[in-house]
């Protein structure tokens, strides 16, 4: 039997896209950074889900193909319909500290609240089978795979409470040191982050278990550069509006895993015996580009409260109450390369993930209190990968809010 | 370019880049050439070509270690995941009449591997030892257990077997067609069921019941009714009745329809289409039924039905005699034809070259395409020759030698095989194990010392088959022949060997009509998955059980019979024309393959050392045959 999870279980665990981009406690953009010695603590929860993978002809199917099943020697079983659908809610906190007003280190840290994939999996009959009298109904066909030790795989959830991959993250605005690019609103910037390895990968012997490694997240590399510039437009959009651009390169480490012994599902994953009890994936790198626009859409009273030490002046220079934000990034994924005793093997998981992109829409609406003395931001966030046609991608869909505090000691 | 002193500010960016920046600007530089120089990764190749030589260990251990990986992932893909499960689902049918199946070695899913092993170690005493050197090299050479490795190279002939004898215990508990009758054609002045004898009593049907390769009846009246009998044990369940006419499909209460059922477990069906059959014409026919018991083990829950009943009987006005109206159901997705090849030269082909094509179907399940090898065999001694096979196996079921000689084997399935045999002489007490030659094992022998068609064929005189065979040899002279092999349990004279060659002269190449059998024109033959000579293979009772020829049993059959009137025609279509690309197109059409078990494909021109050969998808016939040439050892791009 081929395996449900031949596009991996990593494609079912696809999801989140944590966002750990310095957010500014200013208007937003891609190169604020938090004033010296200022702690920001930021708590979210991200809800993911996906049921769909860009094929390579930019078309979207299912996140496993269908998979077609013959008696051995025989006539056509029927059709699995795999319609399978992962979700993710994972609680993200993070912590930013200004260590000088253009440096700015960041720590993420992603807890999984709750992750399940439900393979949904469905069946359209085949021929009629002469000893049977009949097609197989899906009824029919789940007996025969159990008569030979396969159960049917079902809903599977967990990772309840897990950590993912947590990142650290360090943003240098360098062009503070040219007062010129600031009176003219160009601020430019620097960004490396890089994971800690908390995350845990899924379990081998589940056709469609998840984990929360940074690959299997699929939305950030583990360690990677950004290079961004904002500018603030001048005229009559004069503090209203600023335009981004990010630059990066995000790698993903090559990694080993257990190869499934299918102890569990012996027709669906017996793999060590021509795998190797192990075997390695290069998942290849991200890279693209982004562009942004931040709106002021309302800046909101500028009062002389115990947080701008009863300073108009500090007030006024607080982030708009409101602002929104729209973003479009192109992300190139590169070819996975996987490696196992098996180049047959490791060829149905690279044709899956081969070189491919996805165009992701995000858009952010953040309400900030600092102006009126609430030392407190909200937000919602939407992110979309499938307004715009991607390719050789999974296409997931995230929901995002949470809360921002800014703490000063 | 050097970094910016400390204090220049962006005046002097022009000439200078703070060092933070460059590193940046090549990061992304270097990110960018990586980006882009990434490619997409390649399929590895499904096809490997293998020139293997020395003696027969060191020939295995090259193909061992060359296709390690292959041999792995085939025999877990194939075996371990695949066969021996599903042949685990019958050690419970089999264990209630056969009592070794009842003991512990085969409990906790062993049934399969046990049978198998078993079978290999008694099969191997009959598979020359070179051969057996070749395994075991293969076996070191691929790091793997030399026993998986023989039942590899064995399991075909015990798992038809095994699987014939399946069928059969199936269908000995499913509903019977006993009779069938078109009523009283005593009078209508024709011989209706070519016994050369006019209005005879009882002539409008069969009394019992006989599958046959051709028409059961001939000229009826198109308003005749047709009567069908059915006995089963336990009663036939009229709900599981579908009889098709042509394309017209009758369930119960259809018009058109009558089901009559007695106390003691008979049903008749009458038939009575709306209208009337066809008129001079050839009609096919369809009987499929159930009974009222429920079969549990193997799962899902059924009936016990009766093998799918074809037949074909002509209206009046169609002119022809029984056995000129072929046994052709209409096309239908089970009727995909089995292995199919055939032989030509003379007048058959435009140089008067022979040409040989063959295309084998049996079992892919999405596995066995991708562990394709063509082996190339440099013997120190003896004949060079290829053959078309798996990684793994150390034989195919086509090759040729340097001698220009060629072999191909379909499988003829049939219970006179040797795992048979074995019931037949220990009854309860059997083991289902194969023993005699596997085909592959006689394949190889044929094409490592023959160098013409009567030389390979008196190579097998005195090997038992450890199966049925339908061979197919030629050779660059011309010479090609048929060679219709069973496993003779019975112990007849010809030695399970039936042979014919297309020769007018030659009594045994013609049909009780004097006709040439599995020949057009006489300067082809050609055979599918059924006996066209060996018809009558079997005949006996054990235990109260009718074992009877594959016309009775084998579920093959009907299609067979029809891939066979299909091939005829399109031979005949051709004649005078069939070269190697024709062949090839004859290959490929559409009601001459299995799109779903089709195994690999090959053409051969044996008189110019030519063997095109398709392989690496399904079906085969799909992607291009490619050439492998005798004469400089290369392979080339051959027919697209």
């Amino acid at each position: 039997m081929r395996a449900i999870g031949s596009r991996g279980a990593a494609v079912l665990a696809i999801g989140i896209a944590i966002p750990l981009g310095v957010p500014s406690i200013s208007l937003a953009g891609f190169t604020e950074t938090l004033p010296k010695g200022l702690f920001l603590l930021e708590e979210s929860v991200i809800v993911s889900s996906t049921d769909r993978f860009y094929t390579r002809d930019g078309k979207l199917g299912p996140i496993v193909e269908d998979v077609q099943r013959y008696e051995p020697g025989g006539s056509l079983q029927g059709t699995i319909k795999v319609n399978a659908r992962s979700e993710y809610v994972i609680l993200l906190n993070q912590l930013q500290f200004g260590l000088r007003d253009d440096l700015t280190l960041a720590v993420a840290v992603p807890v999984v609240l709750s992750n399940a994939v439900d393979p949904r999996l469905g069946w359209e009959s085949g021929d009629y089978q002469p000893g049977l009298g009949r097609s197989y109904s899906e009824d029919d066909f789940w007996q025969w795979a159990a008569s030979m030790g396969q159960p049917k795989p079902g809903r599977w959830s967990g990772n309840e409470g897990a950590p993912a991959d947590s990142y650290l993250g360090l943003r240098y605005r360098f062009t503070d040191r040219w007062p010129t690019w600031r009176s003219r609103g160009w601020a430019a910037s620097v960004m490396l982050l890089g994971a800690l390895p908390t995350g845990r990968p899924p379990d081998p012997e589940e056709p469609v278990a998840t984990g929360t490694t940074a690959w299997d997240l699929h939305a950030m590399g583990e360690y990677g550069a950004h290079l961004s510039a904002d500018k603030e437009l001048g005229g009559a959009l004069a503090r209203r509006v600023v335009l981004g651009l990010d630059l990066y390169y995000e790698a993903l480490l090559p990694r080993e895993y257990r190869t499934p012994t299918g102890s569990r599902h012996p027709l669906l994953l017996t793999y060590t015996p021509y795998v190797g009890s192990t075997y390695r994936l290069d998942p290849g790198d991200f890279s693209g580009a982004s562009v942004q626009a931040d709106l002021v859409a309302w800046r909101g009273p500028a009062r002389a409260t115990w947080l701008s030490r009863r300073d108009p002046a500090v007030a006024e220079g607080f982030p708009p109450v409101l602002t929104a934000s729209a973003r479009y990034t192109f992300n190139h994924l590169q070819q996975s390369d996987w490696s196992s005793d098996s180049a047959l093997w490791d060829w149905d998981r690279e044709k899956i993930w081969r070189p491919g992109y996805r165009n992701i829409l995000t858009g952010t609406v953040l309400a900030s209190l600092l102006r009126v003395g609430v030392p407190l931001q909200v937000y919602l966030s939407y992110r979309n990968t499938t307004w715009i046609p991607g390719k050789s991608a999974p296409a997931v869909n995230s929901y995002t809010a949470g809360f921002r505090l800014p703490v000063r000691f | 370019m050097a970094p910016c002193p400390p204090g220049q500010g962006a005046a002097a960016t022009l000439n200078c880049r703070p060092p933070v920046l460059l590193l940046a600007a090549r990061s992304l530089a270097l990110a960018a050439a990586l980006a882009l120089s990434c490619e997409a990764a390649q399929q590895p190749p499904y096809t490997e070509v293998l020139v293997l030589e020395g003696t027969p260990y060191e020939r295995g251990l090259q193909h061992g270690r060359i296709l390690s990986s292959k041999i792995h992932s085939f025999f877990t893909q194939m075996m371990t995941a695949s066969l021996l499960p599903y042949f685990n689902r019958l050690r419970a049918p089999v264990a209630q009449y056969i009592l070794e199946y009842q003991k512990p070695l085969y409990d906790n899913g062993r049934f399969s591997y046990e049978l198998l092993v078993q079978s290999a170690t008694n099969l191997s005493a009959s598979i020359p030892p070179a051969y057996l050197e070749e395994i075991r090299g293969v076996a070191d050479g691929a790091g793997m257990p030399y026993e998986e490795i023989l039942f590899f190279n064995t399991f075909v002939d015990t798992l038809m077997g095994l699987r014939s004898i399946s069928y059969f215990l199936e269908f000995a508990n499913a509903p019977r067609l006993t009779r069938m009758s078109f009523g009283a054609l005593d009078a209508d002045g024709v011989d209706n069921d070519g016994d050369a004898q006019t209005d005879e009593a009882g002539e409008g049907g069969l009394d019992p019941y006989e599958p046959k390769p051709y028409a059961v009846a001939v000229e009826v009246p198109p308003s005749a009714g047709l009567d069908i009998g059915l006995v089963d044990p336990d009663g036939v369940d009229p709900a599981t009745i579908r009889v098709k006419v042509d394309d017209v499909v009758f369930r119960p209460g259809d018009p058109g329809l009558e089901i009559v059922s007695d106390e003691s477990g008979g049903t008749q069906l009458r038939l009575r289409p709306p209208g009337g059959f066809r008129e001079a014409a050839a009609v096919a026919l369809l009987v499929q039924a159930g009974d009222r018991s429920l079969a549990t083990d193997p799962p899902p829950a059924h009936a016990h039905f009766m093998r799918d009943e074809r037949m074909v009987f002509t209206t009046r006005g169609y002119g022809r005699r029984p056995h000129e109206v072929v046994n052709r159901p209409v096309w239908d997705e089970r009727m995909q034809a089995p292995s199919i090849a055939f032989a030509v030269g003379g007048e058959a082909t435009p140089s008067g070259q022979p040409v040989v094509a063959h295309h084998f179907a049996l079992l892919d399940t999405n596995i066995s395409h991708k562990h394709t090898v063509l082996f190339v065999y440099r013997p120190s001694d003896g004949n060079t020759y290829a053959t078309l096979g798996w990684a793994g196996a150390v034989w195919g079921f086509s090759g040729m030698n340097d001698k220009g000689l060629v072999f191909t084997a379909n499988f003829s399935d049939t219970l006179n095989n040797s795992v048979a045999g074995q019931f037949k002489e220990r009854l309860v007490a059997a083991r289902l194990v194969a023993d005699g030659m596997p085909i592959g094992a006689m394949g190889r022998e044929i094409l490592a010392r023959a160098a013409g068609v009567e030389e390979g064929r008196r190579l097998m005189d005195g090997v038992r088959s450890a199966f049925g065979w339908n061979v197919v040899l030629a050779d660059r002279l011309g010479g090609r022949m048929v060679i219709e092999l069973d496993s003779n349990i019975m112990g007849d004279p010809d030695g399970g060997i039936h042979a014919f060659s297309a020769d007018a002269a030659d009594p045994g190449s013609l049909d009780e009509w004097g006709r040439l059998i599995g020949s057009v024109r006489g300067g082809d033959v050609r055979t599918t998955a059924n006996f066209q000579k060996n018809t009558n293979e079997i005949d006996l009772e054990i235990l109260g059980f009718k074992i009877r020829s594959q016309r009775f049993s084998s579920t093959y059959f009907y299609r067979s019979v029809r891939a066979l009137d299909v091939l005829g025609q399109a031979i005949d279509e051709n004649y005078g024309r069939l070269d190697a690309e024709r062949a090839v197109a004859i290959l490929r059409m559409p009601e001459l393959l299995d799109a779903r078990d089709s195994m690999k494909a090959a053409v051969f021109e044996p008189a110019l050392g030519r063997m095109y050969f398709a392989v690496g998808q399904v079906p085969a016939t799909d992607g291009p045959f490619r050439l492998y040439d005798f004469a400089t050892g290369q392979v080339s791009e051959g027919i697209p």
